[in-house]
Order: C-alpha cells, then sequence, then structure tokens
C-alpha cells in the first residue's frame, strides 16, 4: 500500500477544484478557504474511509467525489453554525456583499430557488452545477436514490413553471400581450 | 421549459464558472501539517474526533455512503452493513437493562469548538448516562439503539438519540450506521461528541469499565 500521504495527494489533486467550486457556490468567498481547509482535513483523518480511493493513485473522481461533496457539505454546516452565518445559497447569492452581484437575468431564477426547499434546492444543484446523477446525489444527501430522484423531478417541474411563467409573462408584455405559447 | 433549457439556464448561473483552481499545493502542506499536532498517538485510545459542531445537521458518514439527515419525512432507514471498525456485540450482558422504557437523549449544541484530546476515563467518570447498544434504527433525525450493557444510569432497553434542532446536526467523523455496536455516554440528556461516545472498541469499552466500575 501506498503511503498515506501519497493517497491523500492523489485524492486531493483530482477533488481539491471540484470541491472549491461547490464551496464557492453556497458561501461567501471569504469563507470558502477556511472550510475548504477543514474538508480537507476530514478526509486526510478519514482516508481510509474514502469509497472508491484504491491503493493506488488512479483515482477516479466519479468514485471519490460525491463522498467528498458530502464531506464538504457536512463541513459548510459546520462553519454555518459556528460563525452563526446564515449563508443560505440564495441570499449568498442575491444579497452578499462579498459575491458579485447576479447578472440581471439571473435573478429571477435565483428567485425561484428560493421557493425551493433547502434540501430540494441542494439536490436540484447538485444535478445542475456538480452535474451528479441521483445516484450520486444520493450519496452526497443520504437520502435514497429513488427519493432523490422523485425530489430532482418535482423540484425541476416547480422550477420551470416558475421560470416558463415569467418568461410567458415577460414575452406577453414585449409582444403587446402576443398570447405567448409554452 | 424542458430539462435540458432548465439545465442550462442553471449553468448559466453557475456561480464557480469562472472561480480559480484551488492552490493544492499548499492546501497538501497545510492540512497535513495542521493535522500532525492534533493526530492521536498510534495504539492509545480511541480514534480522536472532530467535534461535533451544533445541532441542526447531522451528517452521518459511513464506509460507503454520507447522508444528511434534514428530519424529512421521506428518508428511508439506512441499514449499510456494518464498518469493519465496529466491534462484535460484548459479552457482557445486559446488566440493568431489565426494566423496559426508553430514555431519550439528544445531541447537544456543539458549542465544543476545537480539537478533542484523547479520552480519559476521568472525562468519562463526569457523565450521568454510558451504556453500549446497537444501532436497530436510524430514521431522520432519530437514532434508535438497543441497549445491551449499562455502565450508568441504566434502566431502559432501548434509546433514542435525536438531534435537537430543526436543520440538522453535523457529526463529522462518527459513523452510525445499522446493526453498528456503539458505547454512548451522556450528561443531563446530551450525548457526549468529543470522542466519549464512539462505535465500540477494545480500548473504548476499558476505559468504560474502568470509568463506570464499582
Amino acid at each position: 500500500m501506498l503511503v498515506r500521504e501519497v493517497r491523500f495527494e492523489a485524492l486531493v489533486r483530482v477533488v481539491a477544484g471540484p470541491v472549491h467550486r461547490y464551496l464557492v457556490r453556497r458561501i461567501d468567498a471569504d469563507a470558502v478557504d477556511d472550510v475548504l481547509a477543514e474538508t480537507m482535513v476530514v478526509l486526510w483523518r478519514r482516508i481510509d474511509d474514502v469509497p472508491g480511493l484504491g491503493d493506488g493513485t488512479k483515482v477516479d473522481p466519479d468514485e471519490v467525489l460525491p463522498w467528498c461533496y458530502g464531506v464538504a457539505r457536512g463541513c459548510l454546516a459546520n462553519a454555518r453554525r459556528a460563525e452563526g452565518r446564515r449563508l443560505r445559497l440564495v441570499e449568498k447569492l442575491t444579497h452578499n456583499a462579498s459575491m458579485k452581484p447576479p447578472a440581471a437575468d439571473h435573478a429571477e431564477l435565483h428567485e425561484a430557488l428560493r421557493t425551493l426547499g433547502e434540501l430540494d434546492r441542494e439536490v436540484v444543484l447538485l444535478w445542475a452545477w456538480e452535474g451528479l446523477a441521483p445516484r450520486a446525489i444520493a450519496e452526497v444527501t443520504g437520502l435514497t436514490p429513488n427519493a432523490v430522484s422523485i425530489r430532482l423531478h418535482r423540484a425541476k417541474k416547480k422550477l420551470a413553471a416558475l421560470l416558463g411563467r415569467k418568461n410567458d409573462v415577460a414575452a406577453g408584455q414585449e409582444l403587446g400581450n402576443g398570447g405567448s405559447e409554452l | 421549459m424542458n430539462d435540458d433549457e432548465l439545465l442550462a439556464r442553471l449553468k448559466a448561473a453557475d456561480p464557480a464558472s469562472d472561480a480559480p483552481e484551488p492552490d493544492i499545493d499548499r492546501l497538501l502542506e497545510a492540512t497535513v501539517s495542521t493535522d500532525t499536532d492534533t493526530r492521536p498517538t498510534p495504539g492509545k485510545a480511541s480514534r480522536r474526533w472532530l467535534p461535533a459542531v451544533a445541532a441542526g445537521v447531522l451528517v452521518l458518514a459511513t464506509a460507503g455512503l454520507v447522508w444528511g439527515i434534514a428530519g424529512q419525512d421521506d428518508q428511508q432507514p439506512i441499514a449499510d452493513p456494518p464498518a469493519a471498525t465496529t466491534s462484535s456485540t460484548p459479552s457482557t450482558t445486559p446488566g440493568a437493562g431489565t426494566t423496559t422504557g426508553v430514555l431519550k437523549l439528544t445531541i447537544a449544541d456543539g458549542s465544543t469548538a476545537g480539537k478533542c484530546r484523547p479520552v480519559e476515563v476521568a472525562d468519562l467518570r463526569r457523565m450521568d448516562t454510558a451504556f453500549e447498544g446497537k444501532v436497530t434504527a436510524i430514521r431522520g433525525e432519530l437514532i434508535t439503539l438497543q441497549v445491551t450493557h449499562w455502565y450508568r444510569g441504566g434502566g431502559a432497553t432501548t434509546v433514542e438519540v435525536r438531534s435537537d434542532a430543526d436543520a440538522v446536526i453535523t457529526l463529522l467523523g462518527v459513523d452510525f450506521e445499522v446493526n453498528g455496536s456503539y458505547l454512548i455516554t451522556a450528561l443531563d440528556g446530551s450525548v457526549s461528541i468529543c470522542g466519549e461516545s464512539a462505535p465500540a472498541s477494545p480500548e473504548l469499552r476499558d476505559l468504560y469499565k474502568k470509568a463506570f466500575s464499582g
């Protein structure tokens, strides 16, 4: 077996970027580094528990990432509570001064995301931003794959309806009540 | 709006689309060096854990699974095989656990920021509740254990451990699995989380025996 440090380095070189982006998407910029560091400490300590991480230096991102996202998710929850922050995703996206203000054309999307429950929103974002399939989302969130599929379907439908309606309204205004169709 | 259109819309709003890559070398160095002075001495006591931080989110990390508990009603009990670190059922027989009933505990708000030192007998002696039990069910925020041996404060045959907040508790590093055996201590109804409660191991059981004998 390779020494622990070598295995850890192989893991980090694969997951640090994706986990970093996971955090950038969910907390304000000045907290990202701390939570990333905390996540890495947990991975280091639990290197033997990482599913899909063999003894070699070949690391398959698809195998290890869901578990690592799950650890990051836990560290994120810790950080939010420990620091008394309320950095819910949409607050971060829309109100936090340290973040780039969202482009105007994303405001509706953020508003629609805000209508979802926190877990449903996480499921949708893991699908859209992290590009995970339901089975991997299940590994991150602890839901069953079936529950993920149901939540994802429901959340996508809700988002599509909300955004579609907005589009209708916008189109209607532009077209002077031109009777938009979906 | 179909799935593809929604996905494109979401991706266009990805806050990390132009995020820089983290400095991996620095991260590696910082992680390993930071952890060096907090790692337990090999062979001494039980594994040291990160303290649980705060009631709210309970992330239960298992050998193949990490899951967050948010009190969702559609969550199913998880029944993974016990991890290799989980010991077998203790040889001790149930002691005071002849009384029926359910003891209800909570996982306290983890104001225990910082690192945990190795568990000592004196830490355990402060606890008013101590037992070894087997997890029979994990459902939502509720973990149910069947007591196999009472060390202190016994009576109930079943113990329910519940997170005490609306959201979730994060208890990093603690593997709760159905059928796994755990040594649990609590004070005033709150489970201790800084290594005093852990998957059953011969080392920790030995500490329990020392702490609660006589």
